[in-house]
C-alpha cells in the first residue's frame, strides 16, 4: 500500500480552510502518546466522491493520489490513503481538517468507511479479540451483510484477504519512524523506530467515529505489544484474559476460534465461518440493547420498555474494560513522566 | 433497514445501525465562564445611639 500523498503536502492544502487544526496535526505528527501505536487511516467513499475531487486535484490528481493503489472497498468510488500519524488525537484532527476542507462529514457517515491501520500484525486469536473489542466498544452497533466487508483485496490469487473486519496489510509503504516502548525487564526502553520492518493490522470500522479510532488504537497497542514483547505486553496479557473471561461469562468464548482474519493458514479461508461468528456477536448485543417494546394489555396508548437482559450486560462491561485499561496506560505513562520509573 | 416477517404477521423493521446504549459520548471540555462573585456579606454597623427594644422587630432610637 502506497500513501496517496505526503502529509506535509496534504496539511499545506488543508491549512487553507482549517489552519489551527492543520497546524496542530503538523506539530503532533510524530508524537507518540503514552507509548500507544501510530495510527494510519484509509477513507473509502461509497458514493460518487465529488466532494473529494477538489482535494484530489490539488494533491496532484487521481492518477497520483488514488490510482497508485488498487485497494479500496468493493463499493467505493475512491479510497484516500493517508500517511500515519503518531497518535489517535492527531488522526482525528486530520479527519476533521478534511471535513472542513470538503464540507462533508466523515464521522458517522454511511457513505464513508473509515479503515484504521495499526503497525504490526497479531495472530488469529488476537485479531479476533481486536475485532470483538472494537465491535463491543463502539458507540454504534452495526448489522453487517458479508458484502459490506468486501474489498478489492478480498479475492484473487495475490492477496486473498477475504471479507473480514480485520485484514492484514498487502505490503507497500511502511513508516517506521514512530517511537516504540520496548520492555527491558520491568523497565521501559524507548526505541526511536518501530521494531518491525513491515506488517499492519487494519480494521474496517464501517461508518466510524472518533471513539472507534481511540478504542482501536488502545486495543491494537495492547495486543501488538503482547505479540512483539513490548512494554505494554504485561497489561496486554491481562487485557486478553479479561476480555476472554467477559466473553466466557456471556457464553461467547467460542467466537475467538472463528477466522476473524485471513492468514496464510488455509483453514482461515472460510468467510462464512467468520461471518457466522460475527452474526452471533451482533445478535447478542442487539438482543441486549434493543428493548422489547410491548403494548400494555390495559393501556393501549402506553409502551413499556423491558430490558432484554437483567444483568449489567456485556456492553457496559466492555466499556468498563476499555476505561480500566485506558486509565492504567495513562497512569503508568504519567509515572514515567514524573520520573518514577523509566 | 432489514425487514423481517413471517407469513401472515406484521413485518418488523430491524435497524442496521443503533447507538450503543453503554457508550457515553465523549465531550470536549468547554471553556468555563468564571462564576459570578457572590456579594460579600458585611454586618451592618449599628450607630452608637441605637438599641434593640425587646418585643419589637426593629430598632428604636433612644436619647
Amino acid at each position: 500500500m502506497s500513501y496517496g500523498c505526503k502529509l506535509e503536502d496534504l496539511l499545506a492544502i488543508l491549512h487553507d480552510r482549517a489552519p489551527a487544526k492543520a497546524d496542530a496535526v503538523a506539530l503532533d505528527r510524530r508524537r507518540v502518546e503514552h507509548g500507544l501505536l501510530s495510527v494510519g487511516l484509509k477513507i473509502h467513499f461509497l458514493g460518487y466522491g465529488s466532494q473529494f475531487f477538489s482535494l484530489v486535484e490539488r494533491l496532484g490528481g487521481a492518477s497520483k493520489v488514488l490510482e497508485i493503489n488498487m485497494y479500496k472497498h468493493s463499493q467505493a468510488s475512491l479510497c484516500l490513503v493517508l500517511p500515519p500519524v503518531g497518535n489517535a488525537h492527531a488522526a482525528i484532527l486530520l479527519l476533521e481538517c478534511i471535513e472542513h476542507f470538503t464540507g462533508y462529514p466523515l464521522f458517522g457517515n454511511r457513505k464513508i468507511q473509515i479503515q484504521v491501520c495499526s503497525p504490526g500484525r497479531v495472530d488469529a486469536r488476537r485479531a479476533a479479540l481486536l475485532a470483538i473489542g472494537f465491535y463491543l466498544g463502539s458507540d454504534t452497533l452495526r448489522r453487517y451483510a458479508l458484502g459490506d466487508l468486501e474489498t478489492t483485496a478480498s479475492k484473487g490469487a495475490r492477496y486473498q484477504r477475504g471479507q473480514r473486519l480485520v485484514i492484514y496489510d498487502a505490503g507497500g509503504d511502511f513508516d517506521r519512524g514512530f517511537e516504540w516502548w520496548a520492555a527491558d525487564g520491568e523497565r521501559r526502553r524507548i526505541l526511536r523506530r518501530l521494531p518491525f520492518e513491515d506488517g499492519r493490522c487494519d480494521l474496517l470500522t464501517g461508518s466510524g467515529s472518533r471513539l472507534d479510532i481511540e478504542n482501536i488504537n488502545l486495543l491494537a497497542t495492547l495486543l501488538i505489544h503482547v505479540e512483539h514483547q513490548g512494554y505494554w505486553s504485561k497489561l496486554g496479557v491481562q487485557f486478553e484474559e479479561d476480555l476472554q473471561s467477559l466473553l466466557d461469562q456471556h457464553l461467547l468464548a467460542g467466537l475467538v476460534n472463528a477466522p476473524w482474519v485471513r492468514t496464510d493458514d488455509a483453514e482461515s479461508a472460510d468467510d462464512m465461518q467468520f461471518f457466522s461468528a460475527l452474526q452471533e456477536l451482533v445478535a447478542c448485543v442487539f438482543e441486549e440493547s434493543v428493548r422489547v417494546k410491548k403494548k400494555s394489555g390495559i393501556l393501549f396508548s402506553r409502551w413499556h420498555e423491558i430490558p432484554a437482559r437483567s444483568s449489567r450486560g456485556i456492553l457496559h462491561e466492555m466499556q468498563s474494560l476499555l476505561k480500566k485499561y485506558r486509565t492504567e496506560v495513562v497512569r503508568q505513562s504519567c509515572l514515567h513522566d514524573k520520573g518514577g520509573r523509566t | 433497514m432489514i425487514r423481517a416477517h413471517q407469513p401472515g404477521s406484521q413485518p418488523i423493521d430491524i435497524p442496521e445501525v443503533i447507538p450503543n446504549p453503554a457508550a457515553v459520548p465523549k465531550r470536549e471540555p468547554a471553556p468555563k465562564e468564571p462564576a459570578p462573585k457572590e456579594p460579600v456579606k458585611v454586618p451592618e454597623k449599628v450607630p452608637a445611639g441605637y438599641r434593640r427594644v425587646s418585643g419589637t422587630c426593629g430598632l428604636q432610637i433612644t436619647e
